[in-house]
């Protein structure tokens, strides 16, 4: 109170930028993994309306016996929803594939089409393989003339991908934990350098509140500098992200607004982190009252007379 | 207004309790003079009344604000209504006179002026030329009579004085006295603590404290 809250940072030069290249690089880690794992979802997304299963059912099958067969996949946990594509569709699907002189050629029309049953799994969920494996044994139904799913290596890929990405958020947010704390034990430092003048402005009638606010004013200026940081580190992760994307059929690439809205957020979200850190550390405890501070007056609780 | 019902203070190390059932009422606007023989507990009861210590048990009314239901935020702002100078003040050693004697003003949120109260203080007791010096520099002397600047600046509502004056030469203790005085005209509630009574003020209240008792001149407190 008596000087800016950010002279005594600036006394520690060293500490005070180690504090927000670890929080920066936190933050860069947790967005550019955020990015990426936007971009995935869409790729996988895409590859699943590509190769994604699909049942093929007899063209003389009932209406009730497909909506039947189709509310029962429905159920399944790994299932997010099934589409039934009638003949018209595939008739329709198959002149766009081929061509519609070819197709005429081929002499068939929409009554020997069969119905389709188009399988969207639920995205990230567990159990791909076993999906597969359920959605293959429908073959022995009557009705079913094929079930076609996606290879089995492709699926054991995309199990492995996802715990990767699961591994990765967890180290990512173990880390942004241990950032936050490294700024929090940095602040707490400059503050029990402070517990003399802290102690003597209670003693004159600082409120809590007021007592607080130079670590917090710090800690949101750290915070708001490592996110600032991380903002810009971000752009060249977002530009590389990009090109990426593009190897990922029907990926959609970041637009220049997305990168933007990524980088503000990390300004945001590292002022935040900063604030939070800052209001926490700033609460003085019992320990600021060793070494000549004075006895501490927290003991002095409300209605305890 | 300062009001003590009852009110029982053990020694901040513990055991027998200094003051034991002690009442008294301290009217605002006068100059209090509370003096006994040293260990009979004046510090303790300086503690309380500046409210660095809560009493072990009975009701304490500073400020005219009773103390037993206040929140924490509360309590500050009754803590900013008093200028408090213990027998050995803290002061903060790398700071300057000028910033040790703002730090209250600062508090209390009256910062426009508060450099200029600041150095009334400090040249009507003498040590303007240490306005710049760091007080860690300045002999005990000096940094008493700093200690006494930072609790009186700004013509705070209640100003208490635990026996600094006591530790000063005579020239230099007439000088802070005369101080006090000054600021009391203006207004202020004076409480000092002392081995013996300055009878400086007119019309000024003598309380003696000995054996856990109080007692107002021309008046026994019960306890």
């Amino acid at each position: 109170m008596l000087r800016s809250p950010l002279a005594s940072v600036s006394r520690q030069p060293v500490a005070a930028v180690g504090a927000v290249l670890m929080l920066g690089a936190s933050l860069w880690l947790l967005a550019a993994l955020g990015a990426s794992i936007v971009q995935l979802q869409q790729g996988t997304q895409s590859w699943w309306e590509q190769f994604g299963p699909a049942i093929f059912l007899e063209s003389s099958v009932e209406t009730e016996e497909v909506q039947s067969l189709g509310e029962e996949i429905e159920s399944w946990s790994q299932v997010s929803s099934v589409y039934v594509e009638p003949p018209e569709e595939v008739a329709d699907r198959l002149k766009e594939a081929v061509g519609r002189q070819e197709f005429e050629a081929m002499k068939v029309d929409e009554s020997m089409m069969p119905t389709v049953l188009v399988v969207e799994p639920v995205l990230w969920r567990p159990g791909e393989v076993d999906l597969a494996a359920r959605l293959e044994a429908m073959e022995v139904r009557q009705s079913v003339i094929e079930v076609d799913t996606p290879d089995p290596e492709a699926l054991s890929w995309l199990e492995r991908g996802r715990k990767l990405v699961v591994g990765a958020v967890v180290v990512v947010l173990l880390g942004s934990g241990g950032a936050a704390i490294g700024v929090g034990s940095f602040l707490r430092r400059i503050q029990r350098r402070q517990r003399r003048e802290n102690y003597l402005l209670e003693i004159f009638g600082a409120s809590p509140k007021r007592l607080r606010r130079p670590t917090m004013v710090r800690g949101m200026v750290l915070g708001a500098v490592a996110g600032l940081m991380a903002g810009v580190a971000f752009l060249p992760w977002a530009i590389w992200l990009d090109g990426f994307a593009a190897q990922w059929a029907g990926a959609e690439a970041m637009t220049a607004t997305d990168s933007a809205l990524w980088s503000l957020g990390l300004v945001a979200a590292g002022w935040a982190v900063g604030t939070v850190v800052g209001w926490r550390c700033g609460r003085p405890c019992a320990e600021d009252s060793s070494e000549g501070a004075g006895p501490s007056l927290l003991e002095w609780d409300e209605g305890a007379m | 207004m300062i009001a003590l019902f009852d009110v029982t203070i053990s020694a901040a190390s513990g055991g027998v309790p200094v003051v034991d059932g002690l009442s008294l009422k301290m009217e605002q606007g006068q100059w209090h003079e509370v003096v006994g023989p040293a260990g009979v507990g004046k510090t303790t009861l300086f503690d309380v009344i500046s409210l660095r210590r809560r009493p072990e048990s009975g009701r304490l009314v500073v400020a005219g604000r009773n103390l037993e239901r206040l929140s924490r935020n509360q309590l500050a702002e009754v803590r900013q209504q008093l200028g408090t100078c213990s027998q050995q003040p803290m002061l903060l050693g790398e700071r300057t006179a000028v910033e040790n004697v703002v730090l209250p003003m600062v508090v209390r949120g009256h910062t426009a002026g508060a450099v200029d109260d600041a150095e009334e203080t400090l040249g009507f007791l003498g040590v303007m030329e240490q306005r710049d010096r760091r007080v860690k520099a300045l002999c005990d002397q000096r940094k008493a009579l700093v200690a006494v600047a930072r609790a009186t600046v700004g013509e705070p509502k209640v100003v208490i004085i635990d026996g600094i004056h006591e530790r000063l030469e005579p020239a230099v203790r007439g000088v802070v006295l005369s101080w006090l005085e000054k600021i009391h005209e203006a207004g202020s509630t004076v409480i000092i603590f002392g081995r013996r009574p300055m009878n400086r003020a007119s019309g000024s209240v003598l309380w003696r404290l000995r054996d856990g008792e109080i007692e107002r001149t021309g008046e026994v407190e019960r306890c």
